[in-house]
Formats: structure tokens, sequence, C-alpha cells
């Protein structure tokens, strides 16, 4: 199978499932979804701990560490770039606050 | 629950080149960039679960008092000592244990003895563990002091509230469904709910009971504060309603799954529900309502 074709059927199929996902009606998508993250996470968390772990997060690698604070070690898929810039810019958020409030 | 979408994902992407970190950081009591292969972390993670959080500790009596002393000594709990005839310090209490519902099991789980009724009790500490089926079990621990000018007749006042989600349709709010799909990289769909009047405790363990009984999910890890629950759960990519309903025995990909975080958090006298499912690149849900959601996943 060539690869134009193959994106076809993909395509295809992707757009069934989203028809399909609209149809019930009950939700839609929204474009100004927030991912919620919670500061009581980290405000649990030590002082030492919430060091490192906003240093992690202005670190090349802070995709990474983001994903490791909220459990997704072990999943193997990446995630859409505009959820993980959100992911790792809620999650900095929440450990500074936890930070100004303890430490 | 929730309908996963048929296997879409013909672009496979791996990230694992990026696992070989070395462990640094220990959040929550547990190395967190320390990576577990999915089975061996998955199991027997509901016994963890429940020696995680310390069940209320709760002593009885806070104070002397020769009349009713009736003091909140938890959500849904109060405890009485009556003004009857007191016996001997060194003597034992005489505990019972009431709640709202009929032939409720009470257990104490750190004797051997069975509960009945007025039991005779050494001054000390003592693990009740109350439930029926319908509702969400209670787990906490009262402390019998040995004092003097008291009662020894103890009445413990336990509440069972009944499971699921009151006005759930209501109360349920669902974001990113049908999210735009990014061939780059998976959707997250949230959920979120609001539970009120309920201790944090009695709900997450209500979960974690549920969730052990599924033959389609596995717990892979915890974060467990006192105000704060996390579970984080992976799940098979097809997943239909038929096969929720009948609580279908269906094998997780440890290389091609959804993960879920769900949490539980004490806002004041409610508990905040979230639940997040991070979906693997062009996999998403087909269809959901809340009415199903309530009738399948807020049944804890």
């Amino acid at each position: 199978m060539n690869t134009p074709l193959l994106f076809r059927r993909l395509c295809v199929c992707v757009a069934i499932l989203f028809v399909s996902g609209c149809a019930t009606g009950n939700f839609v998508s929204s474009d100004n979804f927030q991912i919620y993250v919670s500061e009581k996470r980290y405000l649990n968390e030590s002082c030492s701990t919430l060091g490192k772990m906003y240093n992690s997060l202005q670190t090349s690698n802070r995709s990474y560490y983001a994903r490791m604070f909220i459990g997704l070690d072990v999943y193997p898929h990446p995630i859409a770039p505009r959820h993980e810039r959100q992911l790792i810019h809620s999650n900095l958020n929440a450990i500074v606050v936890a930070i100004k409030q303890k430490c | 629950m929730l309908k996963i979408a048929a296997p879409v994902l013909l672009l496979i992407v791996s990230v694992s080149a990026g696992y070989s970190y070395s462990a640094s950081i220990v959040s929550a009591g547990r190395v967190i960039l320390d990576t577990t292969p999915l089975s061996k972390a998955a199991s027997k993670v509901y016994a963890k679960i429940t020696n995680i959080i310390e069940p209320v500790r709760i002593k009885f009596p806070e104070k002397q008092s020769v009349d009713a002393l009736k003091s909140s000594i938890r959500e849904g709990v109060t405890a009485t000592t009556s003004a009857a005839a007191r016996a001997d310090a060194s003597e034992k209490y005489n505990l019972s244990v009431e709640t709202n519902v009929q032939d409720p099991s009470i257990k104490i789980m750190n004797i051997g003895p069975k509960y009945r009724d007025g039991m005779a009790l050494e001054p000390g500490n003592y693990e009740i563990f109350i439930e029926k089926p319908g509702y969400r079990s209670k787990r906490f621990w009262v402390n019998l002091e040995d004092k003097s000018n008291q009662s020894n007749d103890v009445i413990l006042k336990a509440n069972l509230d009944p499971l699921g989600l009151p006005n759930c349709t209501d109360r349920v709010q669902v974001e990113n469904y049908a999210g735009a799909l990014d061939t780059k990289g998976g959707n997250i769909v949230q959920i979120q709910a609001d539970f009120p009047n309920v201790n944090i405790n009695d709900l997450y363990l209500s979960f974690a009971k549920e969730i052990n009984d599924s033959n389609f999910q596995e717990v892979i890890d915890t974060i467990a504060y006192p105000d704060y629950v996390e579970f984080q759960i992976a799940s098979p990519t097809t997943l239909s309603e038929d096969d929720i309903k009948n609580n279908r025995v269906i094998e997780i990909d440890e290389d091609r799954f959804i993960m879920s975080r769900v949490i539980f958090e004490q806002v004041s006298s409610n508990v905040l529900f979230t639940y997040q499912q991070f979906m693997p690149p062009l996999v998403m849900i087909s269809d959901m309502s809340k009415e199903v959601l309530c009738e399948h996943t807020f049944t804890f």
C-alpha cells in the first residue's frame, strides 16, 4: 500500500469517528479547553522536591519531566503538542503557587 | 462508561528512548523518575491503596463528662457516651455502632472477636469498618481511653452514603470530547464532577474497590495525601459499552493503551472528582452520553 492511499484511508476512518463523536450532540470539542492541574498535588510536596520540580521544568527536557510529574511514566504515546504545552505551563504554575505558599 | 474508538492508529510513535533517566526526585513517597514495566507496576495495587491513607483516628472520649457527650469526630460519624451507670475505670467499654442502614456488616479489624452490639472492649485503639452493599463503606479508628468519672457505654453513629453521584447528569462536565485529532500526538478528554457532602476517604476507597473489581482496567500507580488522592489507570483502546456493562476481561496492550488520571480532592465538605483520559494519537471516543457515564462510571 503506498503512502497516499494509506493516508486517505486513515482520514476517512478518522472522519467517520469524528462525525460519530459529534453526532451525539451532548458535547463538543472546546478550543478553549484547559487541562485541570491541581495545586494540592504540589502543596503536599516538600520544598526541596518542589525546587527540583521547578528547575526540571525549566530545562530542555521539560516535556519529559511534566509527563513524569503527572504519572505518565509508562504511557508510551506522544500528547498533542497544544496539550503538552499547556500541561507544562499549568504544572509549572501550580508548582510556583505551591512554592510561594509553603516555602 | 466510555466507548472507545476502534483501532485507527496507523502511525505508531515510540518515545521509549526518553525513559533512560536516572531517578532523582522522590514525590509522594515514590521515585517519580523511575520507570516500571506496566505489568509489574500494576500488580496488587488495591492492597497497597487501602494501606496508603491512615484511616481517620478518632480519640474518644475527647473530654470527661457525666452527661451525654457528643463530639463530631468525622463527617458522617459521631460518638456519644450515655449517662448510664458507669463501671470502674479499669473495666471495659461497651461499644455500640449505630448506622442509618439496616443490617450493615460491622467489623473491628484489629481484633479477633466479631463485633456484636454492646460488646465489651478494653481501653485502646480499634479500627472500625462498616459496609453494606449499595453504600460507601466507612473505615476509621476509635480510641477508647481509660478515664475515671465517665460512662463506659460508647455509641458510635455512622451514616453510610449511597453509592453514586446525586443528580449526576447535572453535575458532570465533559470537556474536549471529540476534540480535534492531531497526528503528532493524542487528545485528552476531561470529565469533572463535584460530589456534595462526602469524605474523600470514603469516596476514594469506594472507587478503589470498584476499579479493583474491573476486568478491563489496571491501576498502575497512586498518589495519596489527606486531601488529594490520584489513581493512574491503564485501559484498552477498544472498549464498548457492552464490554463495560458485562465487565469483560480485556487484555491491555502494553504498547498501546489509554492512560487515565483519576483525581479526588477534598474541597471543604465536597470532593472534586477529575477524570483525564490521555488517548494514543488518532484514537478518540466515538460515542458518549452523560446517562451512560452516570450509569457505568459514577457508581462508586
